[in-house]
């Protein structure tokens, strides 16, 4: 393309053509490697710990959990090393409800620790429910901005996992299964199905 | 009947706002594969829309390496309006 003069009816061309070459990148027809690797990871350290609590008895093997941050980490990383082409406002608008949820995260680590210190005893079992609170609610969000259901509704169900540890109340081995498996069905899943919609189309 | 901007009437300019109008944010790499276009007849054609105003222009350094990302501005996604809303007048004249 070079900077010559077009007529009329070529402008109205170029203009339609050049909008059409976003819609690629609009359309959010990317592979969801993202959600992918958060959620195989979530499932790797779920077992981890399953398997080291039960064989040693010991439940401050919980704190392997802490590795979560290792994917927000890398992921960011990661993207600021590429930088990006294109950000379209889905991306952008997608960015900002992940930040808002990493956010989240982040305060409600130092909340736990800051008024575990103040009553004397600091307690990372409510993490667990929170975290999937979190983390559904930041799919469900995707899903409605991308228009998939299987990431809208999918969540619900990985929200009883949470809804059972807050009415249970106390923590025991088994919730570290049941969080991998929230997450395979919240994230995983979804991916996996709507990765394969797209292939097939 | 208003004449056509001239900043805009022209294939290359075109084409980059055309394209930043639908995106937030697009970088050199993107917009040179896009419109198939010289890297030198590009950097010169965003320094115009830059200079008019049409376009932010920001260079960073990412990772060692220079990157330039460009996006719209409010003047330039009016003066596209305006471009737009002119050839229509005056195609419905000619049609």
């Amino acid at each position: 393309m070079e900077d010559k003069k077009i007529n009329e009816m070529e402008s109205l061309e170029l203009i339609s053509d050049m909008i059409r070459k976003t819609k690629s990148e609009a359309s959010m027809k990317q592979d969801y490697n993202a959600f992918l690797f958060y959620g195989y990871f979530t499932m790797l350290v779920s077992v981890t710990v399953w398997l080291f609590t039960l064989f040693t008895g010991e439940r401050e093997y919980a704190f392997i959990w802490f590795a979560m941050f290792i994917p927000y980490l890398w992921t960011n990383f990661i993207g600021k090393q590429k930088g990006v082409e294109v950000v379209t406002y889905l991306k952008s608008s997608l960015g900002s409800i992940w930040k808002v949820i990493g956010s989240m995260f982040g305060l409600t680590v130092i909340a736990i620790v800051a008024i575990g210190v103040i009553v004397g005893k600091i307690d990372f079992s409510l993490m667990m429910p929170l975290s999937i609170i979190y983390a559904g609610i930041g799919t469900s969000m995707t899903g409605l901005v991308i228009k998939e259901k299987w990431f809208v509704w999918l969540p619900l169900m990985g929200l009883l996992a949470a809804v059972y540890m807050l009415l249970t109340g106390k923590y025991d081995n088994s919730w570290n299964l049941l969080f991998g498996l929230s997450f395979l069905v919240f994230m995983v899943i979804p991916a996996h199905i709507v990765r394969s919609k797209i292939q097939e189309s | 009947m208003k004449e056509l901007d001239p900043l805009l009437h022209s294939q290359l300019r075109l084409a980059i706002i055309s394209l930043l109008l639908s995106v937030e944010e697009a970088d050199f790499n993107y917009l040179k594969e896009k419109t198939e276009a010289t890297s030198g007849n590009l950097s010169i054609q965003l320094d115009k829309l830059s200079n008019a105003g049409y376009i932010n222009v920001r260079k960073e350094i990412v990772g060692k390496k220079p990157r330039t990302s460009c996006c719209l501005t409010e003047k330039g996604r009016e003066a596209l309006n305006a471009y737009v809303a002119c050839l229509k007048e005056y195609l419905g004249k000619v049609m």
